[in-house]
C-alpha cells in the first residue's frame, strides 16, 4: 500500500469538495413545498372528477382534459427553461446552467410521456380513433421526439464536457424550431379533414366557469409538481456530478478504487 | 473568408470526385429506396398522389447517409484536426462544410429525381426549374442542419445511429413545406400558389443556417 | 360506460408514470448518498496515512 503522499493542495481540494457536498441539500424541495404540491394535486382531482360539471357532448371522459391540457402546458414550459438554461451555459459555462438543462429534460419528457398516453385515451372514445395528425397532437409529439432526443444525447453524447455543450446546441435549435413545426403544421392540416366532434381549438373559447377553473387548478398542481420533481432531479445532478469529482480526486491521490 | 471558403469547399468535391465514396453509395441507395417505395405503394392513385412525399423522404435517407459518410470519414481520417490547425475560423469552416454538403447532396438528388421521373411515369409540365429551386431550397435547409448535426453525431458513442435522432423531429417542418411545393409543381401550378411555404423554406433555411453558424465552434471545441 | 375505462385508464397510467419516476429519484438520491459515504470514508481514511 506504498503511496507517495500528495501535495496539500489534493487534500485542500477534497475538503473544498466535502464542504460543497452539504449544498446539495439545499437544493431539495422543502417539505412545505412538497405539502403544497399534493395538496394541489388532490384538489384539482377533485376538481377535475368531481367538480367540474359534465361536458354535454362528450360525457365524463371529457374529464381527462384536466390532466392533458395541464401536463401539455408544463411540457412547454420545460422546454423554456431548457431554452434559457442552454444560452446562459453557452455564454457562462456554468454547469450549474447544465444541471438545469439536464433536470428539466428528465421531467419535460416524463410530462410529455403523461400527455401521450392520456392523449389517445382520450381521443379513441370522443373522435373514434386513436390518433390524428392535427396541428396540435403533430407539435406536441414532435416536441416529445426532440425531448427524448435530448435525453438521448444526454446518455451517449460522450464526456460530460462535450455533452452539456451539445446538448445546449440541441436545447436552442428545438426551440427556435417549435414556432416553425406550429406553424407548418396547422397549414399543412387546412386541407385534410378535422376530427368530426369539437376539437380542444373549440373548447378554449367557451368554457363554463367550474371548467377553467378545473383546467387552472390542473395547471396549479402540474407546475407545482413540475418544480418539486425539478428541484429533486437537479439534487440528483449535482450530488452525482460531486461524487464523480470527489472519486477523481481521490485517483490522484493514491490508486486505489473504491 | 469566401475565398478560403472556396478553397475548402474545392478540396472536398476534389476529394469526393477522385473517389466517388458517398455519391455512389447515396444515389445507389436512393435508388433502392425509391424501389422499396414502389413495393410499398402499389396502385397508381396512390403512387400520384405520394409522389412528393415518396421523393423527399428518398432523398431525407439518402441525405443521412451522405451527412453521416461526410463526417465520419473525415474524423477517422483526422481531416477535421487538420482543417483547426489552419488559420481558418470555425464559423467559416461551418460554411465551407455546408456548401460541400449542399453540392453533394444537390448532385445526388438530381439523379434520384431523374429515376423517380422514370420510375413514377411523371410528366414534367414545365416546371423543373422551380422543381429544381424548391429541391435547392430544401437541401440547402438539411444540409444547414445536417453539418450541425453530423459534427456533433459523430463525435458521440452512438455515432451516426445519432444523427437521423437529432434531425428528423427538427427537419419536419422543412420536409413539409417542400413536400407542399413539390407537389404543386408537379402538379402543374405555379410557385406563387404555394408562396407561404417557400417563405417558411427560406425562413428555416436562414434560421438554422445562422444557429449552425454561430454553434459551430462550440461543437468543434475539443 | 364504456369511456369510463378509457378515463379510469389514462387517469392510472399516468399518475403511475409519475410515481415510477419519483421513485426512480429516491432510488438515485439513496444510491449516490451511499456512493458520497464511501468516498467520504475513504478520504478519512487517507487523511489519516
Amino acid at each position: 500500500m506504498a503511496s507517495t503522499s500528495p501535495p496539500d493542495t489534493t487534500l485542500d481540494s477534497l475538503d473544498a469538495d466535502l464542504a460543497r457536498a452539504d449544498r446539495p441539500v439545499s437544493l431539495a424541495p422543502s417539505p412545505a413545498l412538497i405539502a403544497v404540491a399534493a395538496v394541489a394535486m388532490v384538489v384539482s382531482l377533485y376538481a377535475a372528477l368531481l367538480y367540474a360539471p359534465t361536458d354535454s357532448f362528450q360525457g365524463n371522459i371529457q374529464r381527462m382534459f384536466y390532466i392533458h391540457v395541464p401536463a401539455a402546458l408544463t411540457m412547454y414550459v420545460a422546454v423554456t427553461l431548457i431554452f434559457f438554461a442552454s444560452i446562459l451555459y453557452l455564454q457562462k459555462r456554468d454547469d450549474r446552467w447544465d444541471e438545469v438543462g439536464a433536470a428539466a429534460a428528465e421531467v419535460g419528457t416524463l410530462f410529455g410521456t403523461v400527455v401521450m398516453i392520456t392523449g389517445p385515451l382520450w381521443a379513441r372514445p370522443v373522435w373514434g380513433t386513436w390518433w390524428t395528425w392535427d396541428a396540435r397532437l403533430t407539435s406536441t409529439f414532435i416536441l416529445w421526439l426532440i425531448f427524448i432526443a435530448y435525453l438521448m444525447l444526454r446518455a451517449y453524447g460522450g464526456s460530460p464536457e462535450q455533452v452539456a455543450r451539445y446538448c445546449a446546441v440541441l436545447g436552442i435549435i428545438g426551440f427556435l424550431d417549435l414556432p416553425i413545426i406550429h406553424f407548418s403544421v396547422v397549414w399543412w392540416r387546412t386541407l385534410h379533414p378535422q376530427p368530426v366532434i369539437m376539437t380542444e381549438e373549440g373548447l378554449g373559447a367557451n368554457l363554463p366557469g367550474s371548467m377553467l377553473a378545473a383546467v387552472a387548478l390542473g395547471l396549479l398542481a402540474a407546475l407545482l409538481l413540475f418544480t418539486v420533481l425539478f428541484r429533486s432531479r437537479l439534487r440528483v445532478e449535482r450530488i452525482s456530478r460531486q461524487v464523480l469529482a470527489m472519486r477523481r480526486s481521490l485517483d490522484l491521490f493514491d490508486g486505489e478504487n473504491l | 473568408m469566401w475565398r478560403k471558403i472556396f478553397v475548402l469547399v474545392q478540396k472536398d468535391l476534389l476529394a469526393e470526385w477522385t473517389s466517388k465514396e458517398i455519391l455512389s453509395s447515396t444515389v445507389f441507395f436512393s435508388v433502392l429506396v425509391l424501389m422499396v417505395f414502389n413495393f410499398a405503394f402499389e396502385t397508381v392513385a396512390d403512387r400520384m398522389a405520394a409522389g412528393p412525399g415518396i421523393l423527399w423522404a428518398t432523398f431525407l435517407f439518402a441525405s443521412i447517409l451522405g451527412m453521416n459518410r461526410l463526417f465520419l470519414t473525415e474524423r477517422e481520417d483526422g481531416g477535421i484536426e487538420g482543417l483547426m490547425l489552419c488559420p481558418v475560423d470555425r464559423t467559416t469552416l461551418y460554411l465551407a462544410k455546408w456548401l460541400s454538403l449542399l453540392v453533394i447532396l444537390s448532385l445526388t438528388e438530381i439523379v434520384t429525381l431523374a429515376v423517380f421521373i422514370v420510375f413514377f411515369n411523371i410528366a414534367l409540365q414545365g416546371g423543373l426549374l422551380a422543381l429544381i429551386l424548391v429541391i435547392v431550397l430544401g437541401t440547402a435547409g438539411l444540409a444547414a442542419l445536417g453539418t450541425t448535426f453530423a459534427a456533433m453525431a459523430v463525435r458521440t458513442r452512438t455515432r451516426e445511429m445519432m444523427l437521423p435522432m437529432l434531425l428528423i423531429p427538427i427537419a419536419v417542418p422543412l420536409l413539409m413545406a417542400a413536400v407542399k411545393c413539390t407537389g404543386a409543381v408537379l402538379g402543374g401550378a405555379t410557385l406563387t400558389s404555394v408562396g407561404s411555404w417557400i417563405q417558411l423554406l427560406v425562413a428555416f433555411d436562414v434560421i438554422f443556417l445562422a444557429v449552425g453558424y454561430m454553434t459551430f465552434p462550440t461543437i468543434l471545441e475539443e | 360506460m364504456d369511456n369510463f375505462w378509457f378515463l379510469f385508464s389514462g387517469l392510472v397510467l399516468a399518475w403511475a408514470v409519475v410515481f415510477f419516476y419519483i421513485w426512480s429519484l429516491a432510488r438515485r438520491t439513496r444510491d449516490l448518498r451511499l456512493q458520497m459515504d464511501a468516498v467520504q470514508a475513504q478520504i478519512e481514511r487517507n487523511r489519516g496515512k
